[in-house]
């Protein structure tokens, strides 16, 4: 494996993002929610699962080659997609509650 | 009933030892060297590890008492959105956590062979930063979960 300041940020970026939008679709697709329930007993324990899987296998993917752009600034996209993600789920569980 | 008290302070517990572990990785990059560096990967280590820790700690309390019985009583209480909004950011943006422990950790080792000037340790410190941040945010969610229920139920009973 070939680990790279991309492969990382790859990994994490995509965990994020794909964590947000299965809780956000999760929340507003009820078959979806009742998959995530049925896989592992629980929707959160699926979705802890599902992060855990997501961010190895990108993470493994994406450093089956040497990267070519070996500069660090990638990793600021980690730290970005993180806030937004969470702003994100905030934002949704916001507009959720003063629905009622 | 005593074990899922225990199993949520250790959650409380060991999620506050892994922002601990990377602020002192924090610490470390920000007065770098060589040793201070190796420091810093332990730390990031040990964090990623608490943090994770810390999730399955919670798993079974959350999973047989918070669902039927604790989220049933904030519900029917004058803080219900305890529940709506903070308890289910709090859930779900706590998955996020350990995934920034992660990548902090592995861009430690990647930036090893770089040395003490490697720029990457600018980033690196910048997602160690939000880790501290993003548990002590989810442990005032917790405090206001706990008021919630206090507030419902009364002290005591």
């Amino acid at each position: 494996m070939n680990v790279s300041y991309r492969s990382v940020s790859y990994a994490g970026i995509v965990t994020m993002i794909v964590t947000t939008v299965v809780t956000i679709l999760g929340e507003l697709i009820h078959p979806l929610m009742r998959l995530l329930t049925v896989l592992t007993g629980h929707h959160w324990v699926t979705k802890n699962f599902l992060s855990v899987i997501v961010f190895v296998v990108v993470l493994v993917l994406s450093s089956r080659e040497p990267s070519k752009d070996t500069s660090p600034k990638v990793l600021l996209w980690i730290p970005v997609t993180g806030v937004l993600c969470a702003l994100a789920m905030l934002g949704f569980f916001f507009i959720d509650a003063m629905k009622g | 009933m005593f074990g899922i008290f225990a199993l949520v302070g250790a959650h409380a517990f060991l999620g506050e030892v892994g922002a601990l572990c990377f602020l002192w990785a924090l610490v470390e990059i920000i007065n770098r060297s060589e040793a201070s560096l190796a420091r810093a990967r332990i730390a990031g280590c040990l964090g990623v590890l608490f943090l994770f820790s810390s999730l399955i700690a919670v798993a079974y309390p959350y999973w047989v008492h918070y669902g039927p019985v604790t989220k049933s009583v904030i519900t029917a209480g004058p803080m219900p959105w305890a529940h709506s909004l903070i308890m289910e950011s709090k859930e779900h943006i706590a998955i996020l956590i350990p995934v920034l422990g992660l990548c902090a950790a592995i861009a430690m080792f990647v930036a090893r062979k770089e040395g003490t000037a490697s720029p990457a340790y600018r980033y690196i410190s910048i997602i160690c930063a939000l880790i501290v941040l993003m548990v002590l945010s989810l442990a005032g969610m917790g405090y206001t979960l706990s008021t919630a229920v206090v507030v419902t139920i009364g002290r005591g009973v």
